[in-house]
């Protein structure tokens, strides 16, 4: 499995996965695109519901790579605002071996060669953890119905929408949810 | 050992010896303009001043030789410039052997 990860990553750049847990369900069903889900790092909008908990990471990439994926989940979710309450980075080191051509022939008579090389490499991991709410509804509650949603692509979605302001003497908003 | 291996093992050297760091950022609201001057760096639940407007998250990445407190925090400070922010808040650096991640919310007035 790790060699395989590891192939995917030489092949096709980061990896990047999200999943999500319902904790409760939108009202409506209503489907939401993930180029309409607004995320914040700070705060909640005043009315805004809560949805579930969400979390994209990405291995080898940056938090440009695992946003994207984030909106995604939160719009899985039925969400249309995401807040971000961690990011953070693991490392892991993996042992890799492959093989190499290389010349060793004279100028007469060329050669080629292969040699299997082992190196360490360094895998980073960021994960970036939220939650998910619907603006101005009122979710009905579920049971901790697992979301499920995994998946592994990445739409270029970066929209920047509204601008929380810093208010530290006023307590972040907890979920309205009843 | 001709002229042109010497010149690709130095090469090779240089950029073992050398670390780079690299930037990142998403946006969650409008960006300022690009500013000059000190950013201020709060780490973790460290209170930000009141009245700033939230921009983004910024990361930067150290490899290699770079890949320390001093190169991240010094890259988060630059993409917050470019974003417009004075300040770094809830910042966070996490360190590998060969890599260092540092991230944090980009907030200007």
């Amino acid at each position: 499995m790790g060699g395989l990860l590891s192939v995917t990553l030489a092949a096709c750049g980061p990896h990047v996965e999200g999943h999500s847990v319902a904790t409760h369900t939108a009202i409506d069903g209503k489907h939401i695109d993930e180029r309409q889900v607004s995320l914040s790092a700070v705060s909640v909008p005043e009315g805004a519901s809560e949805l579930g908990i969400v979390q994209a990471h990405t291995v080898q990439g940056s938090i440009e790579d695992a946003v994207p994926e984030f909106r995604k989940q939160v719009a899985e979710l039925g969400g249309d605002f995401g807040k971000i309450d961690d990011v953070a980075t693991k490392f892991e080191t993996e042992t890799r071996t492959r093989t190499e051509s290389y010349s060793c022939g004279t100028v007469n008579s060329p050669r080629s060669c292969s040699r299997t090389v082992t190196e360490t490499v360094e895998l980073a991991t960021t994960r970036i953890i939220g939650k998910a709410y619907r603006l101005g509804a009122s979710p009905a509650k579920t049971q901790n119905v697992p979301g499920g949603a995994a998946s592994a692509g990445v739409p270029p979605a970066n929209l920047p929408t509204s601008a929380p302001t810093v208010a530290p003497a006023t307590p972040e908003r907890a979920s309205n949810a009843p | 050992m001709n002229a042109k291996s010497v010149v690709f093992f130095a090469y090779c050297l240089l950029l073992i010896a050398c670390g780079t760091t690299t930037t990142h950022s998403v946006l969650t609201a409008a960006p300022g303009a690009p500013r000059l001057g000190e950013v201020q760096i709060l780490m973790g639940d460290d209170a930000p001043p009141p009245g700033l407007t939230e921009v983004g998250i910024v990361q930067a990445i150290g490899h290699g030789t770079n890949a320390d407190l001093e190169h991240v925090v010094s890259g988060l400070k630059e993409k917050a410039r470019e974003l417009g922010c004075t300040v770094v808040a809830k910042v966070k650096v996490d360190q590998g052997s060969s890599t260092a991640s540092g991230t944090g919310i980009c907030l200007r007035p």
